[in-house]
C-alpha cells in the first residue's frame, strides 16, 4: 500500500541522498530507498569530489597520517582523485544495488566542489534530502558532519539525517506546538507513521499563545482519517532540552521537526544528542 | 576258579527314603551353603579375603557345576559388609580440554554435585545477563567508553583549534588525516600558495609538520587510551561477573569444603565464568540466527556443557561394595569408552560422553567374568590385563589405541582401580591360559577348582535333599517328598557315574527337578513323587534317544551282526559307548580276530584305515606286549593277528575294548569258542590285568537292550573290570533281571578270568615246570604259539637251504 504525502502542495517526488561511501551515507541511502518506495519517488544519488582533498593534495608539503596508525605519507593530486573516483564508483554500486531491491529509478552523479554548498546547490532540486549525519569521522563517536550541520540548518528543503547502524523505527515523534510550520511536517510524519507500523507520537510544545490542549484538539480533528494510533505527550518547557528528554523516553525511532521550531543552535544540540534519526521539515 | 556275579544290590546304590525324617522337602529349611566344593569355597575365600595385588581369582570346572552361582552369593555376601566406594566424576579440565578430570566423591554425592552445578549454570544464564543489562553496568560501561572519547576528542580539539588560529583546517581524506592551509574557509589552491611569500610558506610548512607530529602523537597515544578502555571494559565485566558468579560458587565451595579437588574444580568454573562472561551476556541476543545451520541456542547450549558434571559412578543407590558381573565383556565395555556425536557432518566428542566400563562400577569392590565369553571379544584379555598390571582404569578408545583413526580425541585422568577379578570358565581354558600366557599367574593367583562330583554319604544325602528343597523353593516348584529325593539322589550318582558320588553338576539336577515338577503338574499332582522323577528321567532319554533306539532295532533286525547266544571261536561281542551332547548310549558291536604265521605284530584294522585313535592303538599295541611276555618269552613270537570292530564306521577311540579284543585274539590262538551271551569290557596291561574304564554303566545298558531285543536267555551277561563295581548304578531293570537271574554281571580282574569265563574251560597257572595244564586255555594258546614260531623257524630254514642250493649252482655255473 502507498501513499502520496501532501507538501504544502509539493508532493515528494525526488528525493536526494548525499553519497560518500561510509557507513553512515549507507544508513543514509537505506532510509532514502524504503521512503522512495513507499512515496513512488525517484531516487537521486550525489557523490561529491571534495575540491579541498584535490588542492591539499596538490601543496607542496601535503602529507596524511594514515588511519588507524598514523602513518605519514606523501599526498598527490592523481592519487587523491583516483581514491575519489573509487569511492564514487563504490557510492554508486550501493546505490544500483540498494534501488535494485527496491525496484525504484535511480540517477547518480559525481560533482567536484565543496561538499556542503555542492550538496545543498543540488539539495534545490529534490524535494527532499537524505544524509548521513558524519562522513567519515576522525573519532570513533560520530558527531554531525560539517555537511549534515549545513544542510540542517540551511538547506531549503526538508533534510533527512540518519546515522550508521541506524533505520527508520517506531515510534515516529513528532514535535508540533499547533503553528503553521509545524503543521508542515505533519504530513509526512503521517507518512513515516504508516512506513513504521502505524504509531505516531505527538510531542505537543507549548506556546504562549495556544495551549497544549487546543493544540491537542486540532491536531486530532487533523489526524482523522490518517489511520494511525495517536498519543500526545505535552512537553516539559519550551526549551530544546525538554525535547530531547522527551524523545528519550518515548525511546522515539525517528523524530519528525519543523526547522521553524529550532534555532540553528538548537537543531545542533537536538542532533548532537539523539541517537535516532531525525528529519527536518522546512 | 570261579567268578561269582555281583548280587543285584550291588549293581545299584540305592537311597534309602526312610533315612529322611521328613515327608516333602517343604519341611526343610534352604541350604545356606554350596554342597560338595569345599576346596572351591575355601579358595574363593582365600582369594577374596587376601589383599595383595594379583591376587584375583579364576574359578574353574565344568559348566553347571554352580561355580557362577557359589561365587556371586558368596561375593554378595561378603560385599554387603564392606564400605560402598566412591562416586566417580568426570569434569572439564579448563587448562586442557582434552585431557577431562577425574574427580573422587564420596559415595551419593557425584549426583548431588552434577545437580548443585547444573542450578549453578542455570542460574548463571539469567543472573548474569540480568546484571549486565542493568543500568548500573551500562553506565559504567558508557562512563567508560565517554571517558575515552572525550579524551580522544579533546587531544584531537586542541590539535584542530591550534592548526584554525594558524588559518590551517585538519581534514580528513579518504585512507587518514592531513593538514592544508585554509582561507575563507576552504583549502588555499597551489598557485595561491605560490604567491604567499617564501616566509609565509615556510612558516605553513613549518605549521602543517609541526601539526602533523602532535597529531601523530595523539594518534598513538589515542590507541593506548582506547586499550586501557579496553581493559578496563574488560575488568568491569569481571567484576560484574564475579558478582553475579562469586558469591552462589562461594556457597557450593563451603558445602563440598571437606573434598578439596571439588573445591578446586569449583575454583575452576568461577575464573572460567569469569573469563568468558560474553557466552552468558549473549543469551537471547542471537535469537534466530544460526551458522551453518546450527541455531545459535543449540550453539551456546553446547558451550555450556562444559560446566557439566559427567557422572560416571553413582553409588547413591548402592549398599555396600559393588559386585558386578560382565555378561558381555568387550573391551569398551570393561574399561569404558568415549562416545561421539556428529555436529555439523564431523564427529566430536567431549568429556560428557565418556561412559564407564563396568570395571569402574566394580572398582572397590568385585567383577565376574565369564573367561571365554572374555577370549572370545577382541582385546578384552589385554585391556584386562593392562589395567590390572597398572591397578588404574585409562579409557582409551581401541580404535587410538590401534592408530586405526587420528582424530583428536579426549585422553580422560585415569582412575586408580581396586577391584577384585573372579574369572569363570572351563578347567582347560585355565590350563591353557596357565600355560601360554605369561602375566596369567602374575594376576590370576588364586584358583578355585569347582569338583563335579562328591562323596556319597548319609550326611551328604541329607544336604543334598535341602539342595533339592532351596532349588525347588526358588525355582517356585512344587515341593518333592522323601521318595523323589531319594531318586534324585540315585540320579545324581548315575550322572557322577559312580555310586560313591553324587553330581555337583546342579544345572542337571536343576534341569531333572523342572521336569519332574512339569509331569507332576501334568497328573494333577501337588507334591512331586518318585514316579515324576523317573518320568522326567525317562522322558528326557527318550527325547534323545533315537540313534541308541535305531541302533537296537538294527541289531534286533540282524543289520548289524551280533550273536547273544551260541559260541564262536576268534570273535567276542564288545562294548562302546556312543555320546551325543549330554546324552551318551552303549552300543554293542562284534570284535573278532584272525591269526596267521607273522612277525609277531597284531595289526590294527582300526587304526589301519585311521579309525582308531592313538589311544585305542596303544590298547591293542599293549596285546603284543602281553602275548610275548605270557607265552613267547623263550622263542619268537611268529604271530600275525588282526582284529576289527566289525560294523564300525566311525573313529573309535579309547582303549575300553582291549581286553575284548584280547579275549578274541586268545580264542583264535587257543582255537576255543567263546560264549556270544556275554558281551567284555575293559582295558588290559601288558600283565594281563584288568582296568577300569568309563560309561560302565551305558554299556551293560547297550548289551542288555540288544539281549532283551532278542530274548533273554539267563546265560548273557557281561564282562567288567572289578574296579568298575563301584560305578554301577545300574537302571532298576537290568537289576531286576539280574535279580530274575536272566542277566548277569561279572567282576573280572585278569584276562584268564575273562577268557575261563567266555570258554568255559580253565585259563591254567604255569606249574613248576612252567608249563601250563593240559587242555587249558592258556596251554592251548602257548601250544598254537610255540607252532607258529615252529613254523616259522621251518619256514626260514627251507628259505635258507633253497637261497644256499641256489647260491652252489649259481657259483658252479660261475666257474
Amino acid at each position: 500500500m502507498t501513499h502520496t504525502a501532501e507538501h504544502e502542495g509539493t508532493p515528494i517526488k525526488r528525493i536526494l541522498v548525499g553519497l560518500d561511501a561510509s557507513t553512515h551515507s549507507l544508513a543514509a541511502l537505506q532510509a532514502a530507498a524504503a521512503l522512495a518506495s513507499d512515496l513512488q519517488a525517484e531516487l537521486h544519488g550525489l557523490f561529491v569530489e571534495d575540491v579541498n582533498l584535490l588542492r591539499a593534495a596538490a601543496l607542496p608539503m601535503s602529507r596524511e597520517l594514515q588511519l588507524p596508525f598514523g602513518r605519514p605519507a606523501k599526498m598527490n593530486p592523481a592519487a587523491m582523485r583516483r581514491q575519489l573516483q573509487a569511492q564514487a564508483q563504490r557510492a554508486r554500486q550501493a546505490l544500483s544495488a540498494t534501488c535494485r531491491r527496491y525496484r525504484i529509478e535511480w540517477t547518480f552523479q559525481v560533482l567536484e566542489g565543496v561538499v556542503p554548498s555542492t550538496v545543498l546547490r543540488e539539495a534545490a532540486q529534490a524535494d527532499l534530502l537524505c544524509l548521513g549525519t558524519a562522513s567519515r569521522p576522525v573519532m570513533q563517536r560520530p558527531k554531525i558532519g560539517s555537511t549534515a550541520q549545513a544542510a540542517a540548518t540551511r538547506a531549503n528543503r526538508s533534510v533527512l539525517l540518519i546515522s550508521q547502524g541506524a533505520k527508520i523505527e517506531p515510534p515516529v515523534v513528532i514535535a508540533h506546538d499547533g503553528s503553521p510550520a509545524a503543521d508542515r511536517a505533519l504530513p509526512l510524519a503521517c507518512q513515516l507513521g504508516r512506513m513504521a507500523g502505524g504509531l505516531l507520537t505527538v510531542l505537543v510544545r507549548p506556546a504562549p499563545s495556544r495551549s497544549s490542549d487546543r493544540v491537542q484538539q486540532v491536531l486530532a480533528q487533523r489526524l482523522e482519517g490518517e489511520n494511525l494510533a495517536v498519543r500526545y505527550r505535552e512537553l516539559a518547557g519550551e526549551e530544546v532540552t525538554s525535547l530531547i528528554e522527551d524523545i528519550r523516553t518515548e525511546r522515539a525511532g525517528i523524530v519528525v521537526v519543523s526547522r521553524a521550531l529550532l534555532d540553528p543552535d538548537e537543531i545542533h544540540r537536538l542532533l548532537d544528542t539523539i541517537d535516532c534519526p531525525a528529519l527536518l521539515v522546512h | 576258579m570261579t567268578i561269582e556275579a555281583l548280587r543285584p544290590e550291588q549293581l545299584r546304590h540305592v537311597c534309602d527314603p526312610a533315612q529322611f525324617s521328613f515327608e516333602t522337602t517343604r519341611e526343610l529349611e534352604d541350604l545356606g551353603q554350596t554342597i560338595g566344593q569345599e576346596r572351591a569355597v575355601g579358595a574363593v575365600q582365600f582369594g577374596m579375603g587376601i589383599q595383595r595385588a594379583g591376587y584375583n581369582l579364576f574359578a574353574l570346572g565344568p559348566s553347571g557345576t554352580g561355580k557362577r552361582t557359589t561365587i556371586s552369593q558368596f561375593l554378595h555376601r561378603k560385599a554387603s559388609g564392606e564400605p560402598i566406594p566412591s562416586d566417580w566424576c568426570y569434569v572439564n579440565n579448563f587448562e586442557d580440554n582434552q585431557r577431562p578430570t577425574a574427580l573422587r566423591v564420596p559415595p551419593g554425592r557425584g549426583v548431588e554435585l552434577r545437580k548443585d552445578v547444573e542450578e549453578l549454570v542455570e542460574e548463571l544464564k539469567t543472573a548474569v545477563p540480568a546484571l549486565f543489562e542493568s543500568e548500573d553496568y551500562q553506565t559504567r560501561r558508557q562512563q567508560l567508553q565517554e571517558e575515552f572519547q572525550e579524551r580522544q576528542e579533546e587531544a584531537l580539539n586542541e590539535i584542530r583549534e591550534k592548526a584554525k588560529t594558524r588559518d590551517i583546517a585538519l581534514i580528513r581524506t579518504p585512507v587518514g588525516l592531513a593538514f592544508a592551509p585554509i582561507r575563507d574557509g576552504e583549502v588555499v589552491t597551489p598557485d595561491e600558495f605560490q604567491k604567499l611569500s617564501e616566509e609565509r610558506r615556510e612558516q605553513v610548512k613549518e605549521d602543517v609538520g609541526e601539526l602533523q607530529d602532535e597529531l601523530q602523537e595523539a594518534m598513538r597515544q589515542a590507541r593506548q587510551w582506547e586499550r586501557k578502555a579496553r581493559d578496563r571494559m574488560k575488568e568491569l565485566d569481571r567484576e560484574v561477573a564475579m558478582l553475579a558468579v562469586g558469591h552462589r560458587i562461594e556457597e557450593l565451595q563451603q558445602k563440598y569444603a571437606d573434598l578439596e579437588s571439588v573445591v578446586a574444580y569449583l575454583q575452576a568454573i568461577k575464573d572460567d565464568v569469569v573469563e568468558s562472561v560474553d557466552e552468558f551476556r549473549s543469551s537471547g541476543e542471537a535469537e534466530g540466527q544460526s551458522v551453518f545451520g546450527v541455531p545459535m541456542e543449540r550453539l551456546r547450549e553446547a558451550a555450556f556443557r562444559r560446566y557439566q558434571v559427567n557422572v560416571v559412578v553413582d553409588h547413591s543407590q548402592s549398599e555396600g561394595a559393588p559386585v558386578i558381573y560382565e555378561g558381555h565383556p568387550t573391551y569398551n565395555n570393561l574399561i569404558g569408552r568415549i562416545e561421539h556425536i556428529a555436529q555439523m557432518g564431523a564427529l566430536v566428542t567431549d568429556f560428557n560422553l565418556i561412559r564407564s566400563g563396568s570395571l569402574h562400577r566394580a572398582n572397590g569392590g568385585y567383577l565376574i567374568v565369564d573367561a571365554r565369553e572374555l577370549l572370545m571379544q577382541p582385546y578384552a584379555w589385554e585391556g584386562l590385563k593392562r589395567v590390572l598390571r597398572a591397578q588404574e582404569v585409562r579409557i582409551e578408545s581401541l580404535s587410538q589405541a590401534l592408530s586405526l583413526v587420528s582424530t583428536v580425541s579426549l585422553e580422560p585422568e585415569p582412575i586408580p582401580l581396586s577391584v577384585k577379578i573372579v574369572l569363570i570358565g572351563e578347567r582347560l581354558l585355565y590350563y591353557l591360559m596357565n600355560e601360554y600366557d605369561p602375566d596369567f599367574n602374575e594376576l590370576f593367583k588364586v584358583e578355585a577348582d569347582f569338583s563335579d562330583e562328591m562323596p556319597r554319604s548319609p550326611e551328604n544325602d541329607q544336604l543334598y535333599a535341602r539342595l533339592v528343597a532351596a532349588v525347588a523353593r526358588h525355582e517356585e516348584l512344587r515341593p518333592f517328598d522323601r521318595y523323589a529325593v531319594a531318586r534324585v539322589i540315585e540320579r545324581s550318582s548315575r550322572i557322577a557315574g559312580d555310586n560313591r558320588k553324587l553330581s555337583t553338576h546342579l544345572l542337571s539336577i536343576a534341569d531333572l527337578l523342572e521336569e519332574a515338577d512339569y509331569w507332576a503338574g501334568q497328573v494333577g499332582r501337588d507334591v512331586v513323587t518318585a514316579e515324576d522323577v523317573e518320568r522326567a528321567i525317562g522322558e528326557r532319554i527318550a527325547r534323545a534317544d533315537r540313534l541308541r533306539q535305531r541302533t537296537q532295532e538294527h541289531i534286533a533286525r540282524g543289520m548289524i551282526l551280533l550273536d547273544t547266544e551260541g559260541e564262536k571261536t576268534g570273535q567276542v561281542n564288545g562294548l562302546s559307548i556312543i555320546s551325543l551332547g549330554d546324552y551318551a548310549f552303549g552300543r554293542p558291536s562284534r570284535i573278532t580276530a584272525r591269526t596267521r604265521l607273522g612277525k609277531g605284530n597284531v595289526v590294527d584294522i582300526e587304526r589301519e584305515v585311521e579309525l582308531g585313535g592313538p589311544i585305542h592303538s596303544k590298547g591293542v599295541l599293549i596285546l603284543s606286549g602281553f602275548l610275548g611276555g605270557h607265552y613267547a618269552s623263550d622263542y619268537p613270537l611268529s604271530l600275525s593277528a588282526s582284529l576289527v570292530f566289525e560294523q564300525s564306521y566311525a573313529g573309535i577311540e579309547g582303549d575300553s575294548a582291549s581286553l575284548a579284543e584280547l579275549c578274541a585274539l586268545l580264542s583264535a590262538l587257543a582255537d576255543l569258542p567263546i560264549r556270544q551271551s556275554l558281551a567284555v569290557t575293559g582295558s588290559v596291561n601288558q600283565h594281563g590285568e584288568v582296568q577300569p574304564i568309563g560309561g560302565v554303566n551305558e554299556k551293560i545298558e547297550g548289551f542288555f537292550d540288544a539281549c532283551s531285543a532278542k530274548s533273554l536267555t539267563g546265560s548273557q551277561g557281561v564282562l567288567i573290570p572289578a574296579a568298575n563295581g563301584e560305578h554301577l548304578m545300574l537302571r532298576e531293570d537290568v537289576v531286576e533281571a539280574v535279580r530274575r537271574g536272566d542277566f548277569h554281571i561279572y567282576p573280572v580282574s585278569t584276562v584268564d578270568q575273562g577268557m575261563e569265563l567266555l570258554t568255559g574251560r580253565p585259563a591254567g597257572q604255569r606249574d613248576e615246570a612252567g608249563a601250563f595244564p593240559a587242555g587249558s586255555v592258556n596251554e592251548r594258546v602257548e601250544a598254537r604259539l610255540i607252532e607258529l614260531a615252529q613254523k616259522q623257524r621251518d619256514f626260514a630254514d627251507g628259505v635258507e637251504e633253497s637261497s644256499s642250493e641256489g647260491r652252489t649252482d649259481s657259483d658252479s655255473d660261475g666257474e
